[in-house]
């Protein structure tokens, strides 16, 4: 049987219906929509007796294992599986560390290196660090002004 | 005056190891001349027989204001590897110590001060080629006046 005349929306709705899905505000308008469409009543007695097909011969699935087992079984995943999130939340927390580190520790090395370079030629440890200090080579003089 | 020529060898190390010695004295050491300068825009004051700074160490101070600069004393000082101290004036005493070629720890005191054992100035100054240091602050006894010592190694 075809229902090419229904729109998709409204053969799901059915379908809904049929399966005790359906929302009880829609119920009200599809099961009038069954009732005067033809097709839709068609379909809907379709998918009933499918439905009640389904439901009868349907077989029963059991799990071998005993229920003690089948449930520790699952315990299992998820204990293990909070172990695998903390691991990666503790290498996150160390990988989040090292992105901070990693700008602060480039800084610190180009401050050393700068000041160095700066202080270097000139000498070391500065007592005062209110020293303002001028360097001319072509003077052959470097001036330290003490402020 | 055979045992004067069999002698002989031993004379040449001798006067070796005297000449190695004492360079490595004089490398050890490094001679400066320390000028204690007062910058200012006045006349030289009258009765003061200051002398004005050589034309060649008042171009290293172009970078500061003051259109005269005398020297008001000058010191020979010898860094060596041991802490040497030379009185400039009441205010100014410095300190040389050799700590690498070239380098000298210099120190300069106000024994006037609140702290006179505390530095106002500290740094290894580096001497490499002749080069010299100006150490220089306001006056604190003139107004708008200058002092320096100036650092200069010596010929």
């Amino acid at each position: 049987m075809t229902h090419t005349n229904m729109k998709l929306e409204q053969a799901l709705e059915i379908q809904a219906l049929v399966d005790g899905q359906l929302e009880a505000v829609r119920k009200p308008e599809v099961q009038r929509l069954i009732q005067e469409d033809v097709a839709a009543a068609a379909l809907a007695l379709e998918l009933s007796a499918l439905h009640t097909v389904v439901r009868t011969h349907e077989s029963a699935l059991t799990v071998p294992e005993s229920r003690e087992f089948y449930w520790s079984q699952i315990q299992r995943r998820i204990v293990a599986g909070d172990a695998v999130a903390t691991r990666k939340r503790d290498s996150g927390t160390i990988l989040g560390w090292i992105r901070w580190l990693a700008p602060a520790l480039g800084v610190a090395a180009m401050v050393v290196v700068i000041s160095r370079a700066l202080i270097g030629p000139v000498g070391g440890p500065v007592a005062s660090a209110d020293v303002l200090t001028f360097r001319s080579d072509i003077d052959r003089v470097t001036i330290h002004w003490i402020n | 005056m055979e045992i004067l020529y069999r002698l002989l060898p031993l004379r040449f190390a001798l006067l070796g190891l005297v000449a190695f010695l004492s360079n490595s004295v004089a490398a050890d050491e490094l001679k400066l001349n320390a000028l204690l300068v007062w910058g200012t825009n006045e006349l030289k004051p009258e009765g003061k027989d200051f002398k004005p700074l050589p034309e060649e160490l008042r171009n290293g101070l172009r970078p500061l204001r003051w259109k005269n600069y005398y020297v008001v004393k000058t010191e020979g000082v010898v860094a060596s590897k041991k802490v040497n101290k030379v009185v400039l004036s009441e205010r100014c005493t410095l300190t040389v110590q050799k700590v690498a070629p070239n380098q000298v720890e210099t120190q300069l005191f106000n024994p006037l001060s609140p702290t006179p054992n505390k530095p106002v100035f500290g740094q290894r100054l580096d001497f490499k080629d002749g080069h010299r240091h100006a150490i220089a602050g306001d006056s604190k006894d003139n107004w708008d006046d200058a002092w320096a010592v100036y650092l200069v190694p010596a010929e």
